[in-house]
């Protein structure tokens, strides 16, 4: 059995860790490009017929978050000029998910275990909370991620292992193209000692290319 | 005392070296290596991926591949000896590949999807070929699937 048909053996462990670090930067990208583009939830309240909407969405430069009321559900984007309140992403002192958001613990609150798991709240300032439900588990995902990414916090959801899953895998089978059919040594050969000269045959020293 | 290598032209990196030595140079696992010349089981050479950046590394540290050599000396050009085919399968993905990232942060999920299909098939296919175990019909089959992938992803 070759070594890269062993997921486990140390240098594919090795190599994975070694992808790891941009993948996770590619996944940043990703939640902050789809928290630009902007997400409109839902108002669900127990008291209310009619379920109201509001839209919000990142700024370019990820310092501030647009939101506001809209009239109705839109699928597009809506510019950040009809958005009429913002919080400064510098103000943002944590965000806290599921039974720890105060829409979340509120008396008559609409508590059931699909909300909670769609509920994520966003601590700013010293004492104000902007609460949210995400239409879907991949929302709710996506913000969660993209919230901790602009804090400098890791991003822990499923949807972030799932993709690095998805996005590492890929990169480990083409960095081992080339080693289709070849032994790939469990524990790294031995260095021989240092040359005694390192007097070579080519001098590249005077490329200009 | 350091000679040019006769046939240890190309490598394959079998293990990551940190390049903790004099003049060494930093491969990472699955990397293609041109040698040029040998001492004491140390190579100097350069990554393909960065080859104005030449230095050190153990023999044993890289898997020879056989090549074709032109231009022999110090600015010879090195091309593994294999199936064209293989060859274009090989740059293809590396092209796409990073497509396909950018399909991703670009949120183009459809796309995404369909492109690492097509990816992981033309990765089997390229296996396949490599084997060495098909008959020269299956190979021709094998080749035909191939361009067509290849086509696909040329839109």
């Amino acid at each position: 059995m070759l070594s890269q048909d062993d997921p486990k053996s140390r240098p594919m462990l090795e190599l994975r860790e070694k992808l790891q670090p941009e993948v996770i930067e590619l996944i940043k990208q990703q939640r902050l490009n789809r928290m630009y583009e902007g997400t409109c939830f839902r108002k669900i309240s127990a008291r209310r017929r009619q379920d109201k909407f509001w839209y919000c969405r990142l700024s370019p430069n990820h310092k501030v978050l647009h939101y506001g009321d809209i009239e109705e559900f839109s699928q597009g984007q809506i510019s950040p000029e009809s958005l009429q309140e913002k919080v400064t992403v510098a103000d943002i002192k944590a965000v806290v998910t599921g039974k720890d958001c105060p829409h979340m613990k509120e008396k008559g609150a609409l508590k059931n275990k699909e909300l909670l798991e769609l509920a994520f709240s966003i601590h700013h300032n010293s004492d104000e909370y902007l609460n949210f439900i995400a239409p879907d588990k991949h929302e709710f995902c996506i913000w969660t991620d993209g919230l901790n990414a602009v804090l400098g916090k890791e991003m822990t959801s499923e949807l972030t292992k799932s993709d690095m899953d998805t996005l590492v895998n890929m990169e480990l089978k083409l960095r081992l193209l080339d080693l289709e059919n070849i032994q790939i040594p469990d524990v790294p050969p031995p260095v021989p000692k240092e040359p005694s000269t390192y007097d070579f045959v080519y001098d590249f020293s005077q490329q200009h290319i | 005392m350091w000679t040019p290598t006769e046939d240890e032209k190309i490598g394959v990196v079998v293990c990551s070296f940190r390049g903790s030595v004099s003049l060494g140079l930093t491969l990472e696992l699955g990397e293609t290596v041109h040698i040029l010349e040998k001492c004491e089981g140390w190579y100097r050479g350069f990554s393909t991926k960065k080859p104005s950046i030449k230095g050190i590394f153990p023999a044993g540290y890289v898997h020879l591949k056989k090549a074709v050599v032109t231009n022999r000396g110090q600015y010879e050009t090195v091309v593994p000896l294999e199936d064209p085919i293989i060859t274009e399968v090989t740059s293809t993905l590396q092209e796409w590949s990073v497509l396909w990232k950018q399909l991703y942060v670009k949120h183009k999920v459809d796309l995404f999807y369909k492109l690492r299909h097509v990816m992981n098939e033309l990765i089997d296919l390229r296996r396949q070929l490599l084997s060495g175990h098909l008959t020269q019909d299956q190979v021709r089959e094998v080749k035909r699937h191939i361009t067509v992938r290849l086509d696909w992803g040329n839109e």
